[in-house]
């Protein structure tokens, strides 16, 4: 993993969602803890470490494949909730104002991008 | 083994009579081992055919996390009746979504606030069971933590062909299996979600 790399991939999403990123973490599935993000919240990386092992937990009993892509929870608040499946069971959970950007950009966009970085950044 | 047995099991005649009236599954009557499929045999999950009759099944979930359980509240006699009285209009809203949807739609369910599942459409009962917590879980959790809770919907790519779509209605959880590949993710959330929630809210 190229930890410079992986900030850069944080800048990126950080420019596509120009203002509407709220906050970010990247972490590995299991640890519930962070190893890069923009305004970090521990709290926030171990919840959603739980809620992805809950969902896929509840895809496995119901013969569904497990989640691949990504979630998005709308919360209240105008917040929206995105998490990344990433490659060697990295997740990136991503909160944004909704109020701020389109689901268009956030999706076909944003994340096609994050995605792309952080693949580079974890090549080396 | 026909499709329908893979589906379904072998006892679907069984199921299919006591699935019209309302149905509490002891525990000794669930499945011990879930058959885990392969991505291949997701669509085969899924029945094919939008002609099958809505059923109106029902069955009471448990809640599985040992963190903080969804707590089950008391089934109450009245709100069984209003269950009985939406039933058409949530009828109505599937078969909306199956004209609107058309190619994109695979399989729903609805989720009471009572936690029994209405009207499994196209998926067997004891899968919509397991997926019928995500909702008041993941809601578990995030109030746990002191974060805001889910407003209208969310939603789950499970593959290059899947999403799980779940809108919060007023009483119901709407449960969606749809084929991205078909689907307007624009149309479905600012249009028809609204036209679902409107549909509910006049009729109610």
């Amino acid at each position: 993993m190229n930890v410079k790399k992986l900030k850069e991939s944080i800048d990126v999403l950080k420019d596509n969602l120009d203002g509407a990123l709220l906050a970010c973490d990247i972490w590995k599935t299991g640890t519930g803890t962070a190893i890069a993000g923009y305004n970090s919240n521990p709290q926030a990386t171990a919840l959603f470490d739980k809620v992805t092992d809950y969902m896929n937990k509840s895809l496995k009993t119901s013969g569904f494949p497990l989640l691949k892509n990504y979630y998005l929870l709308e919360l209240e608040n105008n917040g929206l909730v995105v998490v990344l499946q990433l490659q060697d069971n990295y997740q990136w959970g991503m909160l944004v104002d909704s109020t701020k950007v389109n689901l268009g950009l956030l999706l076909n966009i944003a994340v096609p991008e994050a995605r792309k970085a952080f693949d580079e950044a974890f090549e080396g | 083994m026909n499709m329908w047995d893979f589906l379904y099991g072998n006892d679907r005649k069984k199921k299919a009579k006591k699935s019209k009236k309302q149905i509490k599954l002891k525990k000794e009557d669930l499945p011990k081992k879930t058959l885990v499929l392969k991505k291949e045999h997701t669509k085969e999950l899924l029945t094919k055919s939008k002609k099958t009759d809505l059923s109106v099944q029902k069955e009471t979930l448990k809640p599985k996390d040992p963190v903080k359980p969804v707590e089950k509240p008391i089934a109450s006699s009245q709100k069984t009746m209003q269950d009985v009285k939406d039933l058409p209009i949530l009828k109505s809203i599937i078969e909306m979504l199956k004209e609107e949807l058309q190619e994109a739609y695979s399989a729903s369910f609805f989720l009471t606030s009572e936690y029994n599942i209405l009207l499994n459409d196209h998926i067997d009962l004891n899968k919509a069971k397991s997926l019928g917590l995500i909702v008041p879980q993941t809601n578990t959790y995030l109030s746990t933590f002191n974060f805001d809770t889910i407003n209208q919907y969310l939603f789950l790519v499970i593959d290059d062909d899947n999403i799980l779509f779940i809108i919060k209605l007023k009483d119901y959880d709407l449960y969606l299996v749809l084929n991205q590949k078909f689907l307007n993710l624009g149309y479905l959330i600012n249009i028809l979600l609204p036209k679902i929630k409107n549909e509910i809210n006049i009729k109610n």
